[in-house]
């Protein structure tokens, strides 16, 4: 293999900022990129604390622990949590980990690093909108941690945050307070104009995406020659489009319902919360749910897409094989946003909504299941005769795959309305969602992270260390979600506190005892990752520009690219899956390669295994 | 227990074990995570906050309750602050700070209440006197029992009532109408002829508490428990309420008294004067037993219709009666009724007859006993003699009887009432 | 050495699929169904899972194989190709057919449990009840006897008992009362009018495979039919026990508590807001528990002192 180092000529050819527009208020999009990833590493931290106390409540719900029972309770708690504490750190968790570490770091990190480098341009369409995106998560990230301290504790009702519990309001000029519970007062308010915040940033983030991905293309880089991270963030960008805007309204009329006394939520009649009533009021309870789940099942897969995207590049680099059906994979994707808007019911089986209407909704539920399973067969079809290198990208995809097999047939037991009659919020529920946001899509951030952080940082992660957190990640994790399905199906309740309380729940104990010890293994595990990512950021080995030997573009850039990205505006001549092609003498033949030429131009070092 | 139960049990056996083995390696230290009760150092909190010389009930009356997160009575901080609602002129030096009393006699106070009712985890009532025995046996205050009723107590109780029985758990500031605090030694719903001052729940009363719930407010039925656990957890009340009011009336003493440095012999003589009022309680002679009811349950014959038709009446002119009738408090049938401050410091409000929720029960039984003696610490008076001496009405049935139909359309048309 | 990382999978996999084996016999599966329709939802769910499992292990176990068979090896190049068009067509054809049958196969199931067309009609063979769910407990209401009498001479008085209360109802707050359902004779349905006074509950009997959410201003109909019992009268407390085993005649029977549990979240105590089913003998042990709960609810003399248990 010959070595050569480019002189790097591109990489000072813009004027020199100051470190507040470079690194800070940068409209570089690699450093938006990073620092939203940065943003969501920390609060996945805060998030998986939030998730280690759950778990402790549930495997152990009348202990006293010891140190914690001097934080979580006042004298008269008796050293235990008070479920008012418990509603807050389940609802805190998911709200936690669906807005602002998993949307940040798959649409945020990712997107805003990937798309401009897979598609040869020099930067998004357009920069200032797209630090604007950035920076309006810090009002959210504020405000979300404000929350904590508020008058009766953060958001508690679910991070669905149904009416009438989290909109119900006190009578005009009695405060912001709740008579519902604790929760659903100023913590509930936080938490609503919290996530108006994060809908206008991924608002922003999602147009520009859009833009950049139709016009700024390279030359040569037809919408079928695009890596599938940049089509599946091109998807999620649409549905983003589509979606949050129905979600930002939904959010404003409870804004509304909470603060000015409407009642959009809130049904004809009068409700009794002991001495405290409301209304009358003239709306509709369902009506949130609908709202809702219009966004957030569309949201389901803007949280699961560009893993699949990341999940296929990495798996067909490291299997040195182009990826199987490379087209089907598109046309899944697309298929999966369209069904996605049209799916959002069957969230809503059981919540009173005309049973008629839930048969249409399951029929298209069930066929969602379809493109995924075209998905997981062409990752195999992948992987078949492929030569893999298992090293930690490739195996933290390879749990992907494996994992979003059980979260995918996990889900046609609830598509199954029937089923679902049985299952509805039960621990299977969890246990699916879990499969596919936890196992999946972490599993596929992981993957991303390992696999493009020479690219953001210009050094290797330890790639010993990686293993050892891979592993135990995947152990540990299956070891706390697994279970969750067999909790469902002997029927546990999601969302309560003490299983203790019901007689058919009490065998089930030593089932939550393992999983909240898998939880405390899987929660310490990610301290690998963090020391590993940190260390690695400044005394990680040099990587060069392309040391997976992969085709994309950002792979002929230099690493970390300069502003601006490439040297000169690259020529896309073949698809990003080119590998083990009979054309070229390597095993890869970048899509800048000219036709004829045999060999990558550039660098090459030894590939790290 | 049947052989498959068995058998499933021992299974559950062999799997813990293996669990607990992963436990004790990832927890080592951490014995105390997998109790069901109090850990065994933890005591009964000292009271801190403030205790009235004397209970009373303010006159003034508001249109909302205290809001959600809150609880009139928090701290003394602002007790003579004008703009509290609790400082009246009136009141002023009514409020008393524990932490004014003498710290060291403070302190023997609570070596001398553990002494005798124990710690959370190991609660009994052990007085120094023969009295012990009775109220062992009598009230089944058994160290046992206790034991039961403290770990029940924990699961189920301990989020509103708070440790000592405060009233003042977690939930507590959270939900309106509040747990009640037992340390004031005041229950609502009782079923007993005993002046108020003297007048303790008994047991039954407790029992139908905790099976049917308060409507209307927080408080669920725990009527799926069995019968010996609701027993264990009334054992566990009554001895957190004496318990509290023992220090409670001590405290007052000590306030006002600080140069009372041994509050022991007090400890002793309230003792014994509470449990007196408890056992008293409990003597089927001091129950109240009403007059036989004296209408037809299920009325076919007109003259048994018309018999409840001049009940219902006579009900409804004591009702309304201006001097002395309910109407006084239960503005407009209850349904522009205001609130009021009870003996706990907390708002409460006349009830709205006309939505057939009863905090103290729905049974006729249960209204009878509300009229009767009144609802203690609550403002509503006990009207056996004003009712009957009034002449309007025969017995307190005719008012129950005016009561019970208040909240059907057809019935008051039926009787002839109209409300609207 | 890359090789033994199948292992691994392998490993996780397989105990995965342990686990279901296992889970049944330790106590850790579907709870006893006795309603009419849990049975459909079972056969339901034992189909999904049969083939879920199928094609569950068949993809993990081709990736595993995968894995120890392809990877990294210096010698080897991977094969060249883009796709197959026919194992497209077929991995796309083959799971759709088995999708939609999976979708067509429960349509009638669940009709049954949930369309309005199917709820019974009120009249004089349907048991009513109204359940109200609140902050955190079950107020649960009953004709009185009298009241149930009356359907039987005129089914049209049925009609109002959802919307109208009287004044000599039976209130019984957490728990729910029925009679059983013989097989092959006349239908004994339950038509329970769910409400809520608060916020959204959901009444949920995981012995009767049944789950519906209480809407607040909504009144939704839910019906079942429960075919075995599971209480009786307790010669030593003179009260109806649940956990009744008919057939071995014993008590606190842990098969026969059947619990109805909350679903929703619901504030603070939602976990503890539960319930109990009682399923009767028959309609004359109905009417003889419900005679006594009347006796209980309008009681208008003191109470006899309880027996000490």
């Amino acid at each position: 293999m010959s070595v050569s180092i480019p002189h790097e000529a591109g990489a000072h050819q813009h004027p020199q900022l100051s470190f507040l527009r470079k690194y800070i208020f940068s409209e570089d999009h690699k450093v938006i990129g990073i620092q939203f990833m940065f943003s969501g590493v920390i609060f996945l931290m805060l998030g998986g604390a939030l998730a280690l106390l759950v778990r402790l409540q549930l495997g152990w719900p009348h202990a006293q622990v010891p140190i914690l029972d001097k934080i979580m309770g006042d004298g008269s708690a008796g050293g235990r949590m008070g479920y008012d504490t418990y509603n807050m750190l389940f609802t805190m968790h998911a709200s936690v980990m669906i807005f602002f570490v998993i949307i940040p770091l798959l649409t945020g990190a990712f997107g805003n690093f990937l798309i401009p480098l897979q598609i040869g341009a020099p930067d998004m369409a357009f920069p200032k909108l797209n630090m604007m995106s950035y920076w309006f998560m810090w009002p959210a990230f504020t405000i979300i941690l404000i929350s904590f301290f508020a008058h009766g504790g953060a958001a508690s009702s679910g991070w669905t945050s149904y009416p009438t519990i989290a909109s119900i309001s006190m009578p005009a000029g009695q405060g912001f307070e709740s008579p519902a519970q604790a929760g659903s007062g100023w913590g509930q308010i936080l938490w609503l104009m919290s996530l108006i915040f994060v809908g206008i940033s991924s608002m922003m983030g999602s147009v520009n995406y859009i833009t950049t991905i139709i016009n700024m293309r390279c030359s040569g880089m037809t919408l079928f020659r695009m890596p599938m991270s940049v089509w599946s963030l091109f998807i999620t960008a649409i549905l983003q489009a589509f979606a949050l805007p129905v979600l930002t309204v939904a959010l404003f009329l409870q804004l509304m319902d909470k603060t000015l006394n409407t009642s959009f939520f809130l049904p004809p009649g009068t409700l009794n919360f002991g001495n405290w009533q409301t209304g009358p009021g003239g709306g509709q309870t369902l009506l949130w749910q609908h709202l809702f789940w219009f966004y957030s099942h569309p949201a389901v897969y803007i949280m699961i897409l560009p893993a699949m995207g990341m999940v296929s590049d990495v798996i067909s680099t490291f299997s040195r094989k182009p990826l199987f059906g490379y087209k089907p994979m598109v046309y899944s994707i697309t298929g999966i946003a369209g069904l996605g808007f049209i799916v959002w019911g069957h969230h809503m089986f059981q919540s009173g909504m005309d049973p008629r209407l839930g048969t249409g909704f399951m029929l298209a539920t069930i066929m969602i299941a379809l493109p995924s399973a075209v998905k997981t067969f062409n990752w195999l079809g992948t992987i078949w005769q492929g030569n893999l290198t298992l090293n930690t990208p490739m195996l933290n995809a390879l749990a992907f795959v494996s994992m979003f097999v059980i979260g995918g047939l996990s889900g046609i037991f609830m598509a199954a309305t029937p089923v679902d009659v049985y299952i509805h919020d039960s621990y299977f529920i969890v246990a699916h969602l879990h499969y596919v946001l936890f196992m999946s899509t972490v599993f596929g951030i992981f993957a991303g992270i390992y696999f493009w952080f020479p690219k953001m940082f210009g050094r290797m992660m330890n790639e010993r260390w990686g293993k050892v957190h891979f592993a135990i990640t995947f152990i540990a994790s299956n070891g706390v979600f697994y279970p969750m399905h067999i909790l469902g199906i002997a029927g546990h309740m999601r969302r309560i506190a003490d299983p203790e309380q019901y007689q058919f729940l009490k065998p089930l104990m030593p089932i939550n005892e393992f999983m909240s010890i898998s939880a405390f293994v899987l929660g310490f595990g990610q301290f690998i990752f963090l020391a590993n990512l940190f260390y690695s950021v400044f005394w990680g080995p040099k990587s060069g520009r392309n040391p997976w030997h992969s085709n994309s573009l950002e792979w002929t850039a230099p690493s970390p690219p300069p502003h601006g990205n490439f040297e000169s505006p690259p020529v896309v001549y073949r698809g990003p899956y080119e590998y083990s092609s009979p054309e070229g003498e390597e095993d890869y033949l970048p899509q800048t390669t000219p036709p004829g030429e045999t060999k990558p131009a550039g660098e090459a070092v030894p590939q790290h295994a | 227990m049947n052989v498959l139960f068995r058998a499933q049990a021992s299974r559950q056996v062999v799997v813990r074990a293996a669990l607990m083995f992963v436990a004790v390696i990832g927890l080592a230290g951490c014995d105390q995570m997998m109790n069901d009760r109090y850990s065994l150092d933890m005591r009964y909190p000292p009271r801190s906050d403030p205790v009235f010389k004397e209970a009373t009930i303010s006159g003034e009356e508001l249109q909302y309750p205290d809001r959600p997160g809150q609880l009139p009575i928090l701290s003394l901080a602002n007790a003579e602050d004008p703009e509290n609602p609790l400082f009246k002129p009136a009141k002023a030096g009514m409020l008393l700070a524990p932490s004014k009393a003498n710290a060291e006699a403070r302190k023997n106070l609570n070596e001398s209440l553990e002494k005798v009712f124990g710690t959370p985890a190991r609660p009994k009532v052990a007085p120094d006197s023969e009295l012990a025995g009775t109220l062992q046996a009598e009230l089944q205050l058994d160290e046992r029992t206790l034991r039961r009723g403290s770990r029940l107590y924990r699961i189920q109780c301990l989020h509103c009532h708070g440790l000592s029985g405060d009233g003042r758990g977690p939930t507590a500031f959270w939900v309106n109408p509040h747990p009640r605090d037992y340390r004031q030694g005041v229950f609502k719903f009782t079923s007993v002829t005993l002046q108020q001052s003297a007048q303790k729940p008994r047991r039954e009363d407790l029992l139908r508490t905790l099976r049917q719930g308060i409507d209307g407010t927080s408080m669920p039925s725990f009527g799926t428990m069995t019968e010996d656990e609701l027993q264990a957890i009334v054992s566990y009340v009554i001895h957190l309420s004496m318990r509290g009011e023992v220090e409670y009336q001590v405290l007052v003493e000590l306030t006002q008294n600080p140069s009372l440095a041994k509050p022991e012999t007090s400890v002793d003589e309230w003792i014994a004067g509470l449990a007196r009022y408890w056992l008293d309680a409990q003597k089927p002679e001091n129950e109240i037993i009403p007059e036989p009811y004296p209408f037809a349950l299920h009325p076919e014959t007109d003259a048994e219709k018309v018999a409840i038709r001049d009940a219902v009446r006579r009900g409804a002119t004591f009702f309304a009666d201006a001097q002395v009738g309910c109407v006084t408090c239960h503005t407009d049938y209850g349904r522009n009724a205001k609130f009021r401050y009870d003996v706990w410091g907390t708002l409460t409000k006349p009830a709205d007859l006309t939505t057939g929720i009863y905090r103290g029960g729905r049974r006729p039984i249960d209204l009878y006993y509300r009229m009767h003696s009144g609802i203690n610490g609550s403002g509503m008076a006990a009207f056996k003699d004003a009712a009957v001496k009034s002449g309007k009405v025969k017995s307190l049935w005719d008012i129950v009887k005016f009561v019970e139909i208040l909240p059907y359309p057809a019935m008051r048309n039926e009787y002839g009432i109209h409300i609207d | 050495m890359q090789k033994y990382w199948s292992v691994l999978f392998g490993a996780v996999i397989t105990a995965a699929v342990g686990l279901f084996v296992v889970a049944p016999f330790m106590g850790w599966w579907l709870p006893r169904n006795v309603s009419s329709f849990g049975g459909d939802v079972d056969l339901l769910f034992y189909l999904i899972l049969g083939i879920t499992g199928f094609f569950f292990v068949l993809t993990e176990a081709i990736l595993v194989y995968g894995i120890w068979k392809f990877s990294s090896d210096p010698t080897r190049k991977a094969t060249y190709t883009h796709g197959n068009h026919k194992l497209e067509v077929l991995w796309t054809i083959v799971p759709a057919g088995i999708l939609v049958m999976i979708g067509i196969v429960q349509v009638r199931t669940w009709e049954n449990i949930k369309y309005q067309s199917r709820m019974p009609r009120p009249g004089a063979n349907t048991q009513q009840i109204e359940v109200v769910a609140r902050q955190w407990e079950w107020r649960i209401r009953y004709p009185s006897p009298k009241r149930m009498a009356s359907w039987r001479s005129d089914p049209r008085l049925a009609q109002d008992f959802g919307a109208v209360p009287h004044q000599d109802d039976v209130h019984v707050p957490n728990e729910l009362h029925v009679w059983r359902h013989q097989k092959g004779e006349e239908p004994q349905k339950v038509l329970v009018h769910l409400k809520t006074r608060d916020v959204l509950h959901s009444m949920k009997l995981v012995n009767l495979r049944l789950m519906q959410d209480a809407v607040p201003g909504k009144t939704i109909p839910v019906w079942f039919m429960v075919e075995e019992y599971n209480t009786s009268l307790h010669p030593e407390t003179g009260r109806w026990v649940d956990g009744f085993d008919p057939k071995t005649g014993h008590w606190n029977q842990k098969d026969y508590v059947w619990e109805l549990a909350c679903a929703e979240f619901c504030g603070t105590r939602h976990t503890a807001m539960k319930g109990k089913l009682f399923v009767h003998k028959n309609r004359d042990d109905f009417l003889e528990w419900l005679k006594w709960a009347e006796a209980e609810d309008h009681r208008r003399t003191p109470a006899v002192p309880s027996t000490e248990p």
